[in-house]
């Protein structure tokens, strides 16, 4: 370990300890207490830079399948334990995190002149570790520009879009709006009540109420065709952005296996058919009263199983464990519209340059979203599929450059490019 | 029953082309090395962290498993070709229709004094990183790399993972002068040393230092002593055809093999490192091991097929930069021939176009960008004209969206000219 590596554990370990001291209700200056809090743990993810800064493959990923923290070790669940807790206490047990709320006090009066609370405790963790993951992954990609424009773009949306102008809204007393999300991620967006509440609200509610269709129905399938479903999940979507900078170093614990692909395909769009029946259900209620039983139930449900377990304790707590976009791929109903769009009416897919692929399999390993890239790659075949976020990591990986995000006319899913003679036609398949 | 011996990438190929065009025949893969057919060329990354032994997998277990492809471990040790059987060291003999003999080749030892010292390490198979990694406690925090091509970048690129100091001794003047323009070699040698290593070129091994029977360092032709503990040694591979000889087969380096890649035994084909083409060649490229696979395997279905792998390519990595060629590029071109050359050093790139003597494309070669396989491809194929390919120079673009556009500048520099 070197130096920055140990300080950066000490930092981290020092952040930890100050939010362990909050919690258990140890009195100490919110300002002061608050400090060691976010400097800490931007310390611990920035500290690491120079361990990049000297590994001079541009994507940095010697022994990564060694590191305690990143191969399952030992570091890997003790944050994924910290991580589940956390997330827990905020959904089932704020009590718990009165002492670290009571931290983030003046930060909350200066930025929303309201009392904090979890949830902006929540929020301002998930900003930072956005803008400080952020900040390792732009020096680690940095000869990459498509990473690094990628990702200065989920920055942006998050501190300002995600995190800033929330807050800002809460100060002059306006409804808290989220504008880079929309129904089916933001679950209840559509449900009468939230649909009440932003009419009630003039002009900015109404604004919001009809940014939030349009992106879901005009913008959505526009830039979709154009750019396929990257242009929200890996440039703008927060759970993508906190899966692209602080996920980052978890990308090959997505399981690439045939079973883990049709498992998806079956958890991913019942999610979607669930959240179309709920909302469809609650507004039956609401226009005729009937069926409350069933859509209050539903609506609890999904709201405790799919919103809170799924989307947070699983879907963020397990990334050391499992990889960091395991809602996105076996879960997001935002996800689904996007995955069928992309697969059915998209220009997008990723080129397969000829037949130089060596079938080395970090293409295959590298994939947050568990693609079995090299499948197609080593028989010469473009990828178009409906998981594929666009990160761009597989075509950053190649070590023979045979990968290439295109937004070209005429994709085709299994589309042959190679010279055929050197990539050998044959029938064999098991991806279905 | 059709049978592959070996399942390396040319075995591996025959036995899924066999398989698709012939449904019915047992199909089974020998192979004493591994039980699943895995990527030579990834070796450095499992080394270096990246991955797993198991990623570098080509198709999991199952796959083999659907599609009815047997694999049998085993050491083959006899071949008898009039009664068609191969005999199993372990005393099983596996009679068949059709046999594709697709036994690779082994890293050539060096022919010094002292090679066979503790120490003294080679790359082809997983084994030998055990052999690396067994070595490295020993290393005394400094390697040489003995070998100039690219299985001697590779080593210097893993060693130098593991923090250890590297001299990288490369016998002729320049990095692989066969392959790459002196262009490519310069950029190539400056991105290995930006890496940390230290490159040797001119300098040949003549003696390994060992103490005790083991490896300290080696002795040059200058008299020069290279203090070192562990010594990767990458002088190239021979062909295994001990099997084929016994057998009575024709060999010289390699398996001869006829235009469909059959051997002089009837009904036996061979592919890939350990086949030599009737004109003499034996081509030691994962890609041509793989294009032989599938030509050998239509064989092996009983359609022989002739073995025209088309326009020839290459590509590879020099720590981070990569280079690839599609076409006849070679490192100095035939006589009466001519080539265009475009070069920025600062930002570690190079394009290459020869030109035949009628002044048309025959080759490309390009370094540290990433151009389009089809395209080059294309150029080749039709023997167009320099204009055509400035022309077309956009299209041939392959580097990632967002990255610095140099088909314009290179198609601006190259028709000044
Ligand atoms: C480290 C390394 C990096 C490379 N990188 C590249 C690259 O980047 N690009 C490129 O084009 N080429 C590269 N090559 C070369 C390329 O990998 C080889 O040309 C190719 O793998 C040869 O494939 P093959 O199927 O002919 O033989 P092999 O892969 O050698 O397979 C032969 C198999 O047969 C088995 N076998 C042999 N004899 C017997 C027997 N008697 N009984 C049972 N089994 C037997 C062997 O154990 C082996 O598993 C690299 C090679 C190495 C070693
Ligand atoms: S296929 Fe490539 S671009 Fe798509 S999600 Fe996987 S790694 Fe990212
Ligand atoms: S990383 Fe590149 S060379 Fe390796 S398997 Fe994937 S596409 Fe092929």
């Amino acid at each position: 370990m070197t130096l920055s590596d140990r300080l950066a554990l000490a930092s981290g370990g020092v952040a930890l300890a100050t939010v362990g001291l909050a919690v258990a209700g140890v009195p100490m200056p919110p300002g002061l207490g608050l400090a060691l809090v976010l400097g800490g743990f931007a310390a611990a993810a920035l500290l690491v830079l120079p361990r990049y800064a000297a590994q001079p493959s541009a994507v940095a990923l010697d022994g990564t399948m060694r590191a305690s923290a990143t191969a399952r070790g030992g570091v890997a669940w003790a944050m994924a334990l910290v991580l589940t807790a956390y997330y827990a206490a905020t959904y089932w047990f704020p009590g718990r995190l009165d002492g670290l709320v009571r931290l983030f006090e003046p930060l909350s009066h200066a930025l929303r002149g309201r009392d904090s609370d979890v949830w902006f405790v929540y929020g301002t963790f998930y900003t930072l570790a956005v803008a400080a993951m952020g900040v390792r992954a732009l020096v680690k990609y940095r000869d990459h520009p498509y990473h690094r424009a990628r990702t200065l773009a989920v920055m942006a949306v998050q501190t300002l879009l995600a995190w800033a102008l929330p807050a800002l809204l809460v100060r002059l007393q306006r409804p808290e709006l989220y504008f880079s999300y929309t129904w089916p991620l933001d679950y209840d967006f559509l449900f009468p009540s939230n649909v009440q509440m932003l009419r009630d609200h003039g002009t900015l509610g109404l604004f919001a109420l009809v940014w939030g269709v349009l992106l879901l129905a005009v913008v959505t399938p526009m830039l979709t065709y154009f750019y396929g479903k990257r242009w929200y999940c890996a440039w703008v979507c927060g759970c993508g952005g906190l899966a692209e900078t602080a996920g980052d170093p978890y990308r090959h614990l997505a399981d690439p296996s045939l079973r883990a692909w049709k498992i998806e395909r079956w958890t991913i769009h019942s999610v979607l058919v669930l959240i179309v029946a709920t909302t469809a259900l609650v507004w039956l209620r609401a226009t005729t009263g009937f069926g409350g039983a069933v859509s209050d139930a539903l609506a609890r449900f999904y709201g405790f199983g799919i919103g809170a377990v799924f989307s947070g304790v699983v879907g963020v707590g397990f990334y050391p464990l499992l990889g960091a976009r395991v809602w996105c791929r076996f879960g997001c109903p935002m996800a689904a519209i996007l995955g069928i769009q992309q697969r059915f009416f998209s220009r997008f897919r990723i080129t397969v340059n000829g037949g130089a692929c060596i079938s080395c399999g970090n293409c295959t390993t590298y994939c947050e979203m568990g693609i079995d890239v090299r499948h197609y790659a080593q028989r010469g075949q473009n990828i178009v599929r409906a998981s594929c976020v666009g990160c761009g990591a597989c075509a950053s990986v190649c070590p023979r450059g045979v990968l290439r995000l295109e937004n070209g006319p005429g994709a085709r899913m299994g589309e042959r490019v190679g010279p055929g003679a050197f990539v050998p036609e044959d029938a064999l398949d098991v991806l279905t | 029953m059709l049978l592959v011996l070996g399942n390396g990438i040319a075995g591996a190929t025959a036995a899924r082309v066999a398989r698709t065009l012939r449904s019915d025949a047992e199909v089974a893969m020998v192979s004493d090395e591994h039980p699943l057919p895995y990527s030579r060329t990834a070796l450095m990354y499992v080394f270096m962290g990246r991955l797993r032994a198991q990623d570098t997998h080509l198709y999991d277990a199952a796959f083999w498993a659907k599609n009815r492809i047997d694999r049998i471990e085993g050491r083959a040790a006899r071949l008898d070709a009039n009664a068609r059987t191969l005999h199993l060291a372990d005393g099983r003999a596996l009679g068949y229709e059709r046999l594709v003999l697709a036994t690779g080749s082994t890293p050539r030892r060096l022919d010094v004094p002292g090679s066979d010292a503790d120490g003294v390490v080679h790359l082809y198979g997983l084994a030998h990183l055990d052999d690396i990694e067994a070595a490295l406690p020993h290393a005394n925090g400094h390697a040489v790399v003995v070998g100039g091509g690219l299985t001697g970048v590779e080593l210097g690129e893993m060693l130098r993972s593991r923090g250890l100091a590297v001299t990288f001794l490369v016998r002729e003047p320049r990095l692989m002068p066969r392959t790459l323009s002196s262009d490519e070699s310069a950029l190539a040698e400056a991105t290995i040393r930006r890496h940390g290593v230290d490159v040797r070129t001119g300098a040949s091994v003549v003696a390994v230092e060992t103490v005790s029977g083991r490896a300290m360092g080696v002795v040059l032709a200058s008299g020069e002593t290279i203090p070192a503990g562990l010594v990767a040694v990458a002088v190239g591979v021979e062909p295994n055809v001990d099997l084929a000889r016994e057998a009575g087969l024709a060999v010289r380096r390699g398996v001869v093999v006829s235009g469909t890649l059959e051997t002089s035994a009837t009904d036996v084909f061979a592919a890939g490192d350990c086949a030599e083409h009737a004109s003499g060649r034996v081509d030691q490229l994962w890609y041509t091991a793989r294009a032989m696979g599938a030509t050998a395997g239509r064989g092996l279905a009983g359609q022989p097929t002739a073995y025209a792998p088309g326009v020839p390519f290459n590509a590879a990595a020099f720590f981070d930069a990569e280079w690839q060629t599609t076409g006849y590029a070679p490192g100095d071109i035939p006589d009466g021939w001519t080539e265009r050359r475009w070069r920025d050093d600062a930002a570690g790139q190079a394009f290459r176009l020869v030109l035949d003597g009628d002044g048309r494309a025959a080759g490309v070669s390009s370094f540290g960008m990433r151009l389009r396989h089809a395209v080059c491809q294309d150029w080749v194929e039709r023997s167009v004209t320099l204009g055509e390919v400035l022309a077309g120079l956009r299209r041939a673009r392959f580097d990632p969206e967002f990255h610095r556009v140099r088909t314009d500048d290179i198609a601006l520099a190259l028709a000044d000219l």
